[in-house]
């Protein structure tokens, strides 16, 4: 490993931009899949049914795929080039950032809705009993609650998402990934070049796990105790 | 597990017919490098770099075999013995004369900056401060931008192809590249209407040697030889002007070939090519599905062993896979697994050589990663069957043969079965990572037909309309499955 010392601070860049890239993402992704997962569960079919089929498709192809249509398919269009959107869709990193939270967007929307589906009926029941309006039933009592019940499946769903981030190399930008590929080009060195990212993406993935871990005991453990 | 038995004879042919048997001359070439080398809608590769491969093997009576590459993984690939030759463009430089040795060049001509007209007045370093300038990557025009416009953006592409669709949209300011492709295959189309070359013409011999040379492993002198006296051949006899018409006249008087090609028929006539890919893709899924499930089987037996030495090697096993990407797995294996068999094999015998493509890669990466999801669906689904029944089963004096046959693989396979779909549906869009190490998978063959006609929207709709349909199948079968297991009182 020590022809890669020199490569040090471009790996360190890299795992930093991947770490970027997985928290915009996982931000942004998560912040839509909440309303997104109430209207899946809508008594309203056409509310329902669009969700419906945004994640049906997104989940049905590979997020390279989705990356490479938002990068390079987007562009093609002079309409599209010529928008007030351009700006931004015209750099790789937005493009990566938009198909990485549309994709976790997906995903997390079915984690959510089927928790929320889920629920024993006797805590919304228990809500309305309150008194509680359907609004603050839902935002005091089973969001909560569908909250602490995904963590487990959102915790896969996460370290998922940084190994989707991967393929940000692919559209130019030097992640972890790309960093390695740039080092084996240069080296020709596959295995140090290669195993320095494994490496970089196990500990991230490792802290994360913890994270989730700790989350769990902290807000999943108490609920057990009176399931 | 007669289903599995199955899989895993139908990968082991899919490994088989991914190794070569007698060996002819394999010469890696790119097939994204226009007009020197590019991929046709029917799957042909055609070009500058191809007809002077296919003239110089006639020349020297060798059967040959032209073996697409991505550029940056060329020399990799030479050095790992997967090729023998690599003719595409490869300019002879000192620092790549460390690797591999050249034969002597086959043509040369200037680097050029390519930019909207008059977006560039000034090519100078300072003058292309803060610009974006798009290179492919690991090439000579990559290390000479690197090293030469320190103040601009250097955005480095794996096909010179997906730098000019940048261009295009303008996303970056300039292309660095070589003088006939930027003609050939962008400023002759109708994108490139609105660019131009801009500033010097750049022939810095320490960058771009003395030109292109065809590479060849260090110390292969034989076939260096042979390589020469084959150029020199073609050059004398009038072969080469031939084809230096075909190409470069032609391209300069005229549009170039590629832009005029009928395109029509479905999908621009890359319908049958988008097609053949599909069905690469779904084999390539089946094989890995083979795979991982053998090693799902055995990890799942290692996890539920008696051996502590069996269950620690299962749980690293599930442990490291599935904290690594698909994607940094999958560029170790197809990079560093050849280095590693080469190095085996050395010590046993030295004539001995497997390879490594990438569909071989692809299903043994895929299998391998997908064994470890695997491995932890099936654990789940025997630890889902109360402990009571086993007990009983003893009790009734049952052999474990039977009571694995009629209590626990029954049941097994109903609790497994939702979890393997998820597994199955995650396997099969992963394959289309694998067209990054140059499989000519569906992902592959659209990315071609994007750069060749400049619709990259549909092309890629294409792909994901294709995977959609797998997914659904898939979805479909496992609810037929689900039916039958119930009609039998299983479900």
């Amino acid at each position: 490993m020590g022809i890669l010392s020199d490569y040090l601070p471009l790996y360190a860049r890299g795992a930093a931009i991947t770490l970027c890239l997985l928290v915009s993402a996982l931000a942004l992704g998560l912040s839509a899949a909440v309303p997104l997962a109430v209207l899946r569960n809508s008594a309203y079919p056409w509310l329902r049914w669009p969700v419906r089929t945004f994640t049906y498709v997104v989940r049905g192809t590979p997020l390279l795929v989705q990356l490479f249509l938002l990068y390079y398919g987007l562009a093609q269009f002079p309409t599209v080039r010529a928008s007030a959107l351009w700006p931004l869709l015209s750099s790789a990193w937005f493009c990566a950032i938009a198909a990485f939270a549309v994709n976790t967007c997906a995903y997390t929307t079915e984690i959510l809705a089927s928790t929320l589906r889920a629920l024993p009926p006797a805590e919304a029941e228990a809500g309305v009993a309150f008194g509680l309006t359907p609004w603050q039933n839902l935002r005091r009592i089973l969001l909560p609650s569908a909250f602490r019940r995904a963590l487990p499946a959102y915790s896969n769903e996460a370290v998922m998402m940084l190994h989707g981030t991967s393929l940000a190399s692919v559209v130019t930008i030097v992640d972890l990934t790309g960093a390695a590929r740039e080092v084996n080009s240069r080296l020709y060195l596959p295995f140090p070049a290669f195993i320095g990212a494994a490496l970089g993406y196990a500990a991230i993935t490792f802290a994360l796990v913890a994270l989730f871990h700790a989350a769990e005991r902290h807000w999943v453990a108490p609920l057990r105790r009176t399931d | 597990m007669r289903l599995a038995q199955g899989l895993l004879m139908s990968s082991l042919l899919c490994a088989g017919a991914g190794a070569t048997g007698t060996m002819p001359l394999r010469i890696g070439v790119e097939g994204a490098y226009p007009p020197f080398s590019q991929v046709g809608p029917d799957g042909e590769l055609s070009g500058f770099d191809i007809d002077i491969a296919r003239a110089l093997c006639a020349q020297m009576q060798t059967p040959c075999e032209l073996v697409q590459q991505n550029f940056d993984g060329m020399i990799p690939a030479l050095n790992a013995s997967k090729i023998d030759a690599v003719i595409a463009s490869l300019s002879i430089t000192a620092e790549r004369k460390q690797s591999v040795d050249f034969s002597d060049k086959y043509y040369k001509t200037p680097g050029r900056l390519v930019a909207r007209r008059g977006s560039l007045p000034d090519a100078s370093v300072a003058g292309l401060a803060d610009r974006r300038i798009g290179v492919q990557r690991a090439s000579s025009y990559d290390r000479f931008a690197t090293d030469s416009f320190v103040r601009s953006e250097i955005v480095r592409y794996t096909k010179q192809d997906d730098a000019f669709l940048d261009l295009a949209s303008g996303r970056i300011d300039a292309v660095l590249c070589d003088s006939v492709a930027a003609h050939v295959g962008f400023l002759s189309h109708a994108d490139g209407a609105d660019f131009a070359f801009a500033g010097p013409l750049f022939v810095q011999p320490e960058y771009f040697g003395e030109g292109a040379g065809i590479a060849v492993r260090k110390g292969d002198t034989v076939l260096r030889d042979k390589l020469n006296a084959a150029i020199a051949a073609i050059r004398t006899d009038g072969t080469y002007t031939t084809i230096q018409s075909r190409y470069v006249d032609f391209n300069l008087y005229e549009d170039a070939p590629a832009a005029h090609r009928e395109q029509s028929g479905l999908l621009l006539g890359y319908g049958n090519s988008l097609l053949r890919g599909a069905a690469l893709t779904l084999v390539l899924a089946l094989c890995s599905l083979g795979l991982a499930l053998s090693l799902g089987v055995a990890g799942c037996a290692a996890k539920l062993s008696r051996w502590r030495m069996a269950r620690t090697l299962a749980t690293v096993y599930t442990t490291v896979i599935r904290a690594v990407p698909d994607l940094v797995l999958m560029l170790l294996v197809f990079f560093g697994g050849q280095v590693m068999i080469d190095r085996l094999l050395a010590q046993v015998r030295h004539d001995a050589q497997v390879d490594i493509d990438p569909f071989v890669a692809g299903v043994a990466t895929l299998g391998f990663i997908y064994g470890a999801y695997f491995t932890e669906s099936l654990r789940g689904a025997y630890l889902a069957i109360p402990t009571g029944q086993i007990e009983a089963a003893v009790a009734f004096g049952m052999k474990r043969s039977t009571l694995w046959h009629r209590v626990l693989a029954p049941q097994m396979l109903r609790h497994a079965l939702s979890p393997l779909l998820n597994n199955w549906l995650v396997l099969i869009k992963s394959t289309a990572i694998v067209s990054v190490i140059g499989l000519t998978d569906l992902t592959q063959r659209a990315g071609l037909a994007a750069g060749a006609t400049h619709q990259p929207f549909l092309f890629y709709a294409v792909v994901g309309l294709v995977y959609l349909g797998f997914c659904a199948a898939s979805e479909g079968i496992a609810a037929v499955i689900q039916r039958t297991l119930t009609a039998r009182g299983l479900g």
